[in-house]
């Protein structure tokens, strides 16, 4: 019974799909399954083998073994049926630098049978705002202009699927937004499944219905931004306190002092930085950081989180008096999904805390100033 | 039903072809301009200095040097357009526009035609061009030949086409590609009687030559122009089909076999 119902349900359905280079598994054994309409992100670092797995999927690369079916065509054995049901944009550029805008969507239209007008071609250009540009070389246009042209174009055969290979890669942070309001709107508008992969954290996290993690060649995570977060259940409180005290005299009084109170979650772990002025912390300040975790399913994690926060300030209050100067949470990010599973980090810069419980909590503060 | 469909995108991928041609008026003109400076400059030069006894000829056919030179002429003319054409498929590969083409519901076979036939095209428009230009330097041509010429014309335009893809589908740059095709051109052109007969090579070299699909090209654009040549048209003729046809199933077979892209 269930089965049946996932394969109506699944457009994209992977059978340990593998793809090896020599001894290289670029892809190694992925079984995922992909629900109809949704936004499916591939996370991953470089070479984790998201483009070889999508090449695959597009029929341009042969597996080593397994296969897929998309839309229930086999994409081994029925790749051109694959192909209709599927439209593309590389990680590379791929439209042709001497035609025109207008040139390369007119071929596209052609080679895929789809009768058009000029009028419906300028209206799909004008959708990513390129009709003004409909006539000119495509060798003039800037990366942005590029990608978005290539995004238009794989639309104009109404797929059913759409590939996107880091559409936003290389691009501004202006142009990477208007892209993805783009890809929000097909998506919305057309009943697409999109799949894309990215590099950007934040971004997956916004656009994506569900997220899989992957690195070197193999599945580490699936669900949706969401569920990977909390699966996760890694909070801290980022507590900044004026230096006063020796601090560190106090760390496992003080770890004590808290646990004994009934916080409403567990407290994973308390850890004192001084001494360490940069970073956001000035000269006369130390971090002070606790690491939760929610034990209690049935309540709201944000009621828990902040009743937890008021506890933590009273502890801090009573124990010593301590000033405090912000408090931060920080709650789990794609970044700390990623490193979870993988045990890198996917770029340098850290994702900032969850802005709308900072307000929270720095209006909370604000109140809080103890003397 | 799948005929239709194929021949009709080999028509788009042709269309495209002959649109990115004719954008390189530049390129048309040098490709064009070079055989006619060899015919003017070489032709001209030689004209007085080689007697065409010593080329297997009697002086009573009335043929001079320029005359004979001229089917060896739009032969290298077309070898070297159509080589190089046939990289455009590895540009294609380089800058992207293949992926296109490989995720669409045509089949690659349509793919390797359609370029072939528009690379083909390119170089007849040149063969055609070059014989309307014959007169003017005073050659006489068998007119009544002309269309056996073009026929000609289109298989060395196909066979050397097809080559230049086989060695795109081979090569991951243009700097490799140069090379080979370098290395490939010279030897194709020195044994194909564009300058001279084979027939006054030493024995062993005129075996190789009858290897070259170039040589019954040549051979038989000579018959079909000058009413001259080594061997029967006919069977010129059947050679350079033979080695037209191998060589675009060939280019068609590692093309769909070749991944990687
Ligand atoms: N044609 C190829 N030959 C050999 N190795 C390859 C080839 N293409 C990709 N790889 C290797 O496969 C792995 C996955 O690459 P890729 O799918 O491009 O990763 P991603 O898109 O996630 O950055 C990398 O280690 C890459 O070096
Ligand atoms: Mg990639």
């Amino acid at each position: 019974m269930e089965e049946v119902d996932w394969a109506i349900h699944n457009i994209i359905q992977t059978i340990n799909l593998t793809k090896k280079y020599g001894e290289l598994k670029a892809v190694d054994n992925v079984s995922l399954n992909i629900r109809k309409g949704e936004i499916f992100g591939l996370l991953g670092p470089n070479g984790a083998g998201k483009t070889t797995l999508i090449h695959m999927l597009c029929t341009i690369l042969r597996p080593t073994s397994g296969t897929a079916l998309i839309n229930g065509f086999d994409i081994i054995k029925e790749p051109n049926k694959v192909r209709k049901s599927i439209g593309i944009v590389f990680q590379d550029p791929s439209s042709d630098d001497d035609l025109t805008a207008y040139e390369n969507m007119e071929f596209h239209a052609m080679i895929y049978d789809v009768p058009v007008e000029r009028t419906n071609i300028l209206e799909l250009l004008r959708l990513v705002e390129l009709d003004d540009r409909a006539d000119r070389f495509v060798k003039t246009f800037s990366g942005g202009m590029k990608r978005r042209l290539e995004l238009t174009r794989g639309l104009l055969h109404h797929p059913e699927v759409l590939f996107l290979d880091e559409p936003t890669l290389g691009l501004d942070i202006q142009t990477r937004h208007k892209i993805w309001e783009y890809i929000r709107e097909i998506a919305n508008e057309k009943e697409m499944t999109i799949i894309l992969t990215t590099h950007y954290m934040e971004e997956a996290d916004s656009i994506c219905d569900r997220i899989a993690i992957i690195d070197e060649g193999k599945i580490k995570a699936v669900g949706s931004p969401k569920e990977l977060k909390n699966d996760l259940n890694d909070y801290k409180f980022i507590i900044k306190l004026n230096k006063n005290y020796d601090y560190l005299v106090f760390e496992k009084e003080l770890e004590r002092s808290i646990k004994r109170r009934e916080i409403g979650v567990d407290i994973t772990g308390v850890n004192i930085t001084q001494n360490n002025a940069g970073n956001g912390v000035s000269a006369n300040e130390v971090v002070l950081k606790i690491g939760l975790r929610i034990n209690n399913e049935s309540k709201n994690s944000d009621a828990l989180l902040i009743d937890a926060l008021i506890s933590v300030k009273d502890a801090l209050k009573e124990f010593k008096n301590f000033e405090i100067t912000t408090i931060d949470l920080h709650k789990p990010t794609l970044d700390d999904v990623f490193i979870r599973y993988t045990g890198k980090k996917l770029r340098e810069e850290r994702a900032p805390p969850d802005r709308r419980l900072r307000m929270v909590a720095s209006r909370m503060t604000s109140g809080v100033r103890i003397r | 039903m799948n005929i239709k469909k194929n021949v009709k995108a080999i028509y788009i991928i042709w269309l495209r072809g002959i649109k990115l041609s004719s954008r390189y008026k530049v390129g048309f003109i040098s490709h064009l301009g070079q055989p006619l400076l060899w015919l003017l400059l070489m032709g001209t030069g030689l004209r007085g200095s080689v007697s065409m006894g010593s080329m297997g000829l009697t002086e009573s056919t009335g043929i001079d040097y320029m005359a004979f030179m001229l089917p060896g002429i739009i032969g290298m003319s077309l070898l070297f357009s159509s080589m190089m054409g046939g990289m455009r498929i590895l540009w294609d590969k380089k800058f992207g526009f293949l992926k296109e083409m490989m995720v669409a519901p045509i089949s690659r076979v349509s793919i390797v035609l359609g370029n072939n036939f528009s690379i083909a095209t390119i170089s007849i428009l040149q063969g055609i061009i070059i014989i309307l230009l014959v007169p003017l330097i005073g050659v006489d041509l068998n007119l009544f030949y002309i269309p056996i010429a073009l026929l000609f014309i289109l298989m060395i335009g196909l066979t050397f086409t097809s080559v230049g893809i086989v060695i795109s589908t081979q090569m991951e740059d243009f700097g490799s590609f140069q090379g080979i095709q370098t290395f490939l051109t010279l030897p194709l052109f020195l044994l194909s009687s564009a300058f001279f007969p084979v027939t006054k090579l030493p024995y062993p070299i005129q075996i190789i030559a009858y290897f070259n699909p170039l040589f019954y090209g040549v051979d038989g654009l000579r018959g079909a122009l000058i009413g001259v040549s080594t061997l029967p048209m006919w069977l010129d003729l059947l050679a350079v089909t033979a080695f037209c046809a191998g060589l675009i199933l060939l280019s068609a077979y590692l093309f769909n076999r070749s991944e990687g892209i």
